[in-house]
């Protein structure tokens, strides 16, 4: 028998296990522990993940693990990024204080915890972050490393500096590819979405809310992306505010105020009957998913209220207040009535 | 098909690689396996998050060593036997060439299925579970497993046929360990749906992530999609040889 | 012809036949090209549409170039001797007034001189592909990197060496990758392990950290990539880890020499 024969037989066998084979996708789910930043934080700090260097099994820990490096010029800590678990809200604002650090203009506020005036001429430009110093190197200390001269010259190949001193800190620019392909590898691991947004907003806004719109496209129903464009969309009503262009900012405002109000109706759906005192709860609702679902309500009052409807957002703190009866900013939205 | 032709064969494949003292290499990876087990047992799991990465990079290591092997194995069957003139005895036989191909691919898929079973007896004995997971998706990834090393085995051996040796180990390697991520790339993700891809039958993060089991027509999907992909590899496989001059 | 030129010459036929069977099996060309082509796919991501994002590229195409090498090498190695007397071929040699120290010296350098020729290829890309992004190349670093790493690939030609003449070729492929790539991972168990093990487990790691190349301390990689902050390394750093890799690679010459010796033809 010739191939010819054959060609029909293959061409049906690839096509029905091509479309079978691609209807199932394992991964899509939402939530699970390998995309738990506070998980992933604390298993990257063990014992295990420390023995192991670099070497993981996940995609998105191994840039995880770049993002720390690049931040860090290359220099390998012990995880402890803070910005790993962070809600939407504190990352928008963690982003603002990177630029100011950087001097990069809009900079409003100044935290002297950061430093980007070092004395040592060779970090001219780097920003310092005082907060971390003190925290293990992954290449120990001499006095710390039983290894001699190889210690030694482990410490010279490697980007390393002295643990006691304050981290050098880049600009974050090049860590939006590794955001990048966290998403390419798992379009269905939304944090990746959250925080390469904000990252990616130093170089716009506008490719930002590109960049969540996408992450929505796959995950369409992840409150936490509407939380997000509704901050970046806040930031451009502000700016169109302070520019005085009324109408322009108007919509910039409704716009938030839309995403808010879908983020907070998400949230609601998703967030737990039980929570615990530390916010999380069950089916790995984290304390990051609960920040973010007070911010999702909270913003949906403030825009309301925004946009001239005070008796709306008082009547949306009260519904609010239900869910979450100690937050102050919605006992505090009361206060407008 | 004649089921004695194809054991002998299989058999015969199975021997060459216990007299090229395979399983000593097999040994070899085992004590350094069982080594960092012990060694992480040691130095202790602080946190349950801990527990479950090693258990996630326990079972992802024996699963890529099960695949690694097979690969490996099924590559190289044609070509040495081609090298070392030993496959012209075996033709001179009333054996038909789909039978010598089909035990070959068998030989090394009952290779990669031993592997892994030996390898998984350990890793669920040694590694604590100290977080809460779903066995009946566990029940899925060891079923799926072997499925897998189906495709694993008829891709390679099919390749092998097709490029030299170096070039069939290293594209096999790409689709079975890398297919995943290369249809996300933009330039490839057009053939997404038309590559091969192992790795979608491997539910171990989605076990280790505390997830529960897939539907049964989404099971059976992939399942079937398995199957067919190693069935359009091994007959493609099969006339490529039917119709090479040796 | 004195005794020592007639080694020297016979050193040269022997390292340039296996440098010419390496590429005459097209082998390395085969690396090279898939290395690239897997590159070229990267390249291809476009990220956010922004310019001068380029650590990313740097790094993966550093890291694959690497890697490839070293797997090269390998292959190279461990298949060199047991080839030989699989295919017999050693015979013919020995028979003609070649040493078995000649030999085996000649093979090492055929193999470190493919790792060149492949790594060579290589770096000469990765000079292209960044002068052609636009990007700034901290060339004091990045020669250091190059020589560092071929410093590496001897270290593990000889070691790859060994192996073959302790196992067989299956077993030595193996244990050779095994020794690449978690040369690493070993060196960040023992500093874990140190502070929790006994006085005896202590100097077990010690005698561990001695005995085993820390094949890690070759790779420069990550400063050529963080390069706006880090300068090349000290030349007393340099000539402190040619000495390292020579006396690795001297033991393990000088122990696959003894058991070359002892092997029966």
């Amino acid at each position: 028998m010739k191939s010819h024969i054959f060609w029909p037989f293959w061409l049906i066998g690839i096509l029905v296990a091509g479309i079978l084979g691609h209807r199932v996708n394992p991964m899509a789910y939402t939530g699970g522990r390998s995309r738990d930043d506070e998980e992933r934080l604390r298993r990257n700090s063990s014992a295990i993940a420390t023995m192991l260097g670099e070497f993981r099994t996940s995609m998105s820990d191994i840039m995880f693990i770049k993002t720390e490096r690049y931040l860090h010029a290359g220099v390998g800590y012990v995880p402890h990024m803070a910005e790993s678990v962070m809600t939407a809200e504190q990352l928008s604002e963690e982003v603002d204080e990177h630029q100011s650090e950087l001097g990069i203009p809009d900079d409003d506020h100044h935290h002297d915890h950061h430093d980007h005036h070092p004395h040592d001429p060779d970090l001219e430009g780097f920003e310092l972050d005082h907060d971390h110093a003190g925290t293990p190197t992954l290449i120990p200390a001499a006095e710390r490393d039983f290894r001699g001269f190889i210690g030694r010259l482990h410490r010279e190949v490697k980007p390393w500096r002295d643990p006691e001193k304050a981290h050098i800190h880049t600009d974050g620019r090049e860590l939006l590819p590794w955001f990048r392909m966290m998403t390419l590898t798992d379009p269905n691991y939304v944090r990746g979405f959250v925080a390469g947004g904000f990252w990616l907003q130093t170089e716009g806004e506008d490719l930002a809310i590109d960049f969540i719109n996408e992450g929505l496209r796959l995950n369409p129903d992840a409150f936490q992306l509407y939380v997000s464009r509704g901050f970046l969309t806040i930031r451009q009503y502000r700016r169109l505010n302070e520019a005085d262009e009324a109408d322009k900012a108007r919509d910039r405002l409704q716009a938030a105020h839309a995403d808010f109000s879908r983020g907070a109706e998400l949230a609601l759906l998703e967030r737990p009957e039980q929570i615990n005192e530390d916010g999380t709860g069950p089916g790995g609702w984290t304390t990051y998913h609960e920040g973010d679902a007070m911010a999702a309500v909270n913003m949906h009052v403030v825009t309301t209220r925004l946009l001239g409807d005070v008796e709306a957002s008082v009547r949306l703190a009260r519904i609010y207040l239900e869910h979450f009866p100690d937050f102050v900013p919605l006992q505090n939205a009361l206060n407008y009535e | 098909m004649n089921a004695i032709h194809l054991y002998a064969i299989g058999r015969g494949a199975v021997l060459e690689m216990l007299r090229r003292k395979d399983l000593a290499v097999l040994g070899l990876f085992m004590t350094v396996y069982l080594l960092f087990l012990t060694a992480a047992r040691f130095v202790g799991l602080e946190t349950p998050a801990a527990g479950t990465f090693l258990l996630n990079l326990s079972l992802t290591l024996i699963t890529s060593l099960a695949h690694l092997l097979t690969l490996l194995m099924a590559a190289r069957q044609l070509p040495d036997e081609l090298e070392r003139r030993t496959l012209y005895p075996l033709m001179a036989r009333p054996v038909r060439r789909a039978e010598i191909l089909l035990g070959k691919g068998l030989a090394s898929w009952v290779v990669g299925v031993s592997v892994f079973t030996v390898l998984l007896v350990p890793t669920l004995l040694l590694v604590p579970r100290m977080e809460a997971y779903v066995p009946s998706t566990l029940m899925q990834t060891l079923f799926l497993q072997p499925v897998a090393l189906g495709m694993t085995a008829s891709i390679a051996l099919c390749f092998s046929l097709l490029f030299p040796r170096v070039l069939a180990v290293f594209l096999s390697g790409l689709l079975v360990f890398a297919a995943g991520m290369l249809v996300r790339l933009p330039l490839l993700a057009v053939a997404a749906r038309w590559l091969p891809d192992p790795g979608r039958l491997n539910l171990v993060l989605r076990y280790t992530d505390g997830i529960g089991p897939l539907g049964a027509a989404d099971f059976l999907s992939l399942t079937v999609s398995g199957l067919l992909w190693s069935l359009v590899f091994m007959s493609a496989a099969c006339r490529i040889f039917q119709e090479r001059s040796v | 012809m004195s005794k020592a030129a007639g080694k020297a010459s016979a050193v040269r036929v022997i390292a340039k036949s296996v440098l010419v069977e390496a590429v005459r099996r097209k082998e390395i060309y085969v690396i090279i090209l898939l290395c690239c082509a897997l590159i070229g796919v990267v390249m291809t991501l476009d990220f956010f549409g922004l310019d001068g994002l380029v650590k990313f590229y740097r790094e993966v195409a550093l890291k694959l170039m690497g890697v490839s090498t070293a797997i090269a090498v390998v292959l190279l190695a461990t298949r060199q001797l047991p080839r030989e007397f699989e295919f017999r071929t050693i015979y013919p040699l020995l028979a003609r007034p070649v040493g078995r120290l000649t030999f085996l010296i000649g093979k090492g350098l055929g193999v470190c001189a493919a790792a060149a020729f492949c790594f060579g290829l290589f770096m000469i890309l990765y000079v292209a592909g960044i002068l052609s992004l636009g990007g700034d190349l901290a060339w004091g670093l990045f020669v250091q990197h190059i020589y560092l790493q071929m410093l590496l690939m001897m270290l593990l030609t000889s070691a790859c060496f060994l192996l073959s003449l302790l196992f067989n070729y299956d077993a030595a492929l193996v244990m050779g990758l095994l020794l690449y790539s978690a040369s690493g991972i070993l060196s960040s168990t023992s500093l874990f392990l140190y502070d929790l093990t006994t006085d005896i487990g202590r100097l077990l790691l010690i005698a561990l950290n001695y005995l085993l190349p820390q094949l890690v301390l070759f790779d420069l990689s990550e400063k050529v990539l963080h390069s706006e902050l880090w300068g090349p390394v000290s030349s007393a750093t340099l000539a402190t880890l040619t000495v390292y890799a020579l006396a690795y690679t001297l033991v393990f010459t000088g122990i696959s020499y003894r058991l070359f010796r002892r092997r029966p033809l």
